[in-house]
């Protein structure tokens, strides 16, 4: 991480405004792609309740250069958790598996559809694999599940995807 | 991996200052339709010298003292007989004003944007106390008593506003 973003943590640990306001606008895209992916249509209003998480426990974060990973936690968390409470109901089977049909050439509406066909705790696994490139062994123990859990639920997802977007 | 085909979630000016707000315990945010445009509403309060004085009854003057970009200095004044000076370093930019008191005992926020026709305003102001993170959380609950004063400050404020808008 950037040494001034670290400098910009303690400073809001410590009680500075403007520094505050610095790292939430430094979090904010990161925090936006995570919860936009798995909330969906929810999307906004898990960012604002995951961003209010981070700045209330901010004080708790002990090593500032530690943001990135730390604030991915709670973004998950939050969006899976207003995606669950919201209206994205997954769409049933048959529908995930008409979903497999996503051309190369996929549009951000077809990317949409594809997401909004699985339920967000499969979204979430789908994120932290392919937007955030993290291993599987990761994303269960950020999840809190087992790694078969996480192979079977990429499996599901990726059925939904073509090649270059799995691989 | 950036893909701008997921889709994105955004928090906006006022989303901020809600999660802002979040961060201090004392913090009162209230927001009002303001039936103008955003030129309109912003073009008043952006104006700090001009209408900070106007809305707000508790200050006789302010003055931007240093402006370097979207960073300001402004002093200001107290209305009455002890006319108390208060340091303020200003954030001011299109749909957002963040004002930090020296030695940052006080931050006071406005954030708008267009909705529709009209203006989302958000006001914020709240006790901000700075130390290390133990020492703020042991405060919580004094910082917490002192909501009661800017609650009643906040609404006045947004009442200032609107009459000087002829909202």
């Amino acid at each position: 991480m950037e040494p001034d973003v670290a400098e910009a943590v303690s400073r809001a640990q410590r009680g500075d405004p403007m520094a505050l306001d610095g790292v939430v606008r430094t979090l904010a895209p990161y925090v936006g792609r995570i919860c936009g992916a798995i909330a969906l249509s929810d999307g906004d209003d898990a960012m604002q309740e995951a961003m209010m998480a981070i700045v209330r426990n901010l004080g708790s974060l002990r090593e500032p250069r530690a943001l990135w990973s730390w604030a991915r936690r709670i973004a998950v968390r939050e969006a899976v958790r207003v995606a669950r409470r919201g209206r994205d109901i997954p769409l049933d089977q048959p529908m995930l598996a008409a979903s497999a049909t996503v051309p190369d050439g996929a549009t951000a509406v077809e990317v949409r559809h594809v997401l909004a066909s699985m339920p967000p705790a499969q979204r979430a696994v789908l994120v932290l694999r392919h937007l955030e490139g993290m291993s599987e062994e990761e994303t269960a123990a950020m999840l809190g599940v087992a790694v078969g859990t996480v192979k079977s639920r990429l499996h599901r997802a990726t059925r939904a995807f073509r090649a270059r977007w799995s691989a | 991996m950036t893909d701008d085909r997921w889709p994105t979630a955004a928090l906006g000016e006022v989303g901020r200052m809600r999660v802002l707000a979040a961060a201090f315990p004392g913090a009162f945010l209230e927001e009002r339709l303001v039936p103008r445009s955003f030129e309109t509403v912003w073009g008043y309060l952006s104006d700090l010298e001009r209408s900070i004085p106007d809305f707000d009854r508790t200050v006789g003057g302010l003055r931007i003292v240093r402006r370097d970009g979207e960073r300001l200095e402004a002093r200001a004044r107290a209305a009455g007989p002890v006319p108390l000076a208060t340091t303020f370093d200003v954030d001011l930019r299109p749909g957002w004003c963040w004002m930090v008191a020296r030695p940052a005992f006080y931050v006071v926020g406005f954030a708008a944007e267009p909705e529709g026709d009209q203006t989302r305003l958000a006001h914020m102001e709240a006790l901000s106390v700075p130390g290390p993170p133990g020492l703020r959380a042991a405060l919580g609950p004094l910082l917490r008593m002192s909501r009661f004063g800017v609650a009643r400050h906040v609404p006045r404020d947004l009442d200032g506003i609107g009459r000087a808008l002829g909202a």
